[in-house]
């Protein structure tokens, strides 16, 4: 399957029929999303309204996290089996994980100042958050040095390893350490601690949040394939 | 759902589809002008 997958033009016939289909999901999520976040999903006792915040900045946290985790296992895949389609994941994938891990920190903001007093506290939970923003932005700005591309490629996928390590630092900052930010409400292998009212906006978010990475990062990676095609062309080297 | 937090919501809300749009908007401009580069 990941060897299949290897050949670009293999990839792309596979893109021509993912991707209509994440567009038809992500439309119908993120509508149905925010209808039920915005007009029939109900204020909480606590927080009132300012609950419906959650609604994005909770799958905006979830896709941040989880490209990261795509991209560190793209980049191994990429430096272990000079996948090309892996290497140009990872690539293609971090702006679109700093928008998401920008908008989750942003969000917490907005939703912290009315509830907590402040618009940012260092918390471990939004500090290790904030130094995946960076890992980001990091990333970005390493690929983007070299004029060899590949070098680039390499180099980043080595801080992408290394960085890894603050994904469960993230994901268990509020287990591990007394924080002022709250505890998942979702976990495996527990019932929900929250409202099925609740629990569809929010679910239906991380659908469409997802659905709409997906149709993204397919098209950014078209485009970083032609891109090494017209290079590799331009070079000379035939394609 | 009552006026309550109502600054909060529109900005949490304005700004992710801002931010999402304009990197929808970034990614198919990136894709249209590869497409039109010569010999592709």
């Amino acid at each position: 399957m990941m060897k299949r997958f290897a050949n670009p033009r293999r990839f792309l016939e596979l893109v021509k029929w993912v991707q209509p289909i994440a567009v038809v999901i992500a439309v119908t999520a993120l509508a149905l999303g925010l209808y039920t976040g915005l007009v029939t999903s109900p204020d909480d006792y606590q927080q009132g309204s300012s609950v419906r915040i959650m609604y994005i900045h909770v799958p905006a946290a979830w896709m941040a996290l989880f490209i990261y985790t795509s991209m560190a296992a793209a980049a191994f895949v990429g430096l272990v089996w000079k996948h090309i389609v892996a290497e140009l994941y990872a690539k293609a994938a971090a702006p679109l994980g700093a928008a998401f891990t920008f908008i989750c920190l942003v969000t917490g903001s907005l939703w912290g100042k009315p509830m907590w007093g402040a618009w940012w506290v260092w918390d471990a939970r939004l500090t290790s958050a904030l130094i995946l923003f960076f890992l980001y932005l990091g990333y970005m700005a390493l690929v983007d040095a070299f004029d060899d591309e590949q070098k680039g490629i390499n180099a980043g996928a080595f801080l992408l390893l290394v960085g890894v390590v603050n994904i469960p630092i993230i994901k268990f900052s509020v287990d591990w350490w007394n924080t002022l930010h709250q505890p998942a409400s979702l976990t495996r292998f527990a019932k929900p601690a929250i409202d099925a009212a609740m629990l569809l906006p929010l679910l239906s978010m991380a659908v469409g949040f997802t659905a709409l990475f997906t149709v993204l990062v397919l098209v950014r990676l078209k485009t970083e394939i032609a891109r090494r095609k017209l290079k590799i062309r331009q070079q000379g080297g035939g394609a | 759902m009552n006026g309550d937090y109502f600054f909060y919501i529109a900005a949490a809300y304005g700004l992710c589809f801002v931010v999402l749009g304009a990197m929808t908007l970034l990614t198919f401009v990136a894709w249209k002008k590869v497409r039109k580069e010569p010999g592709e």
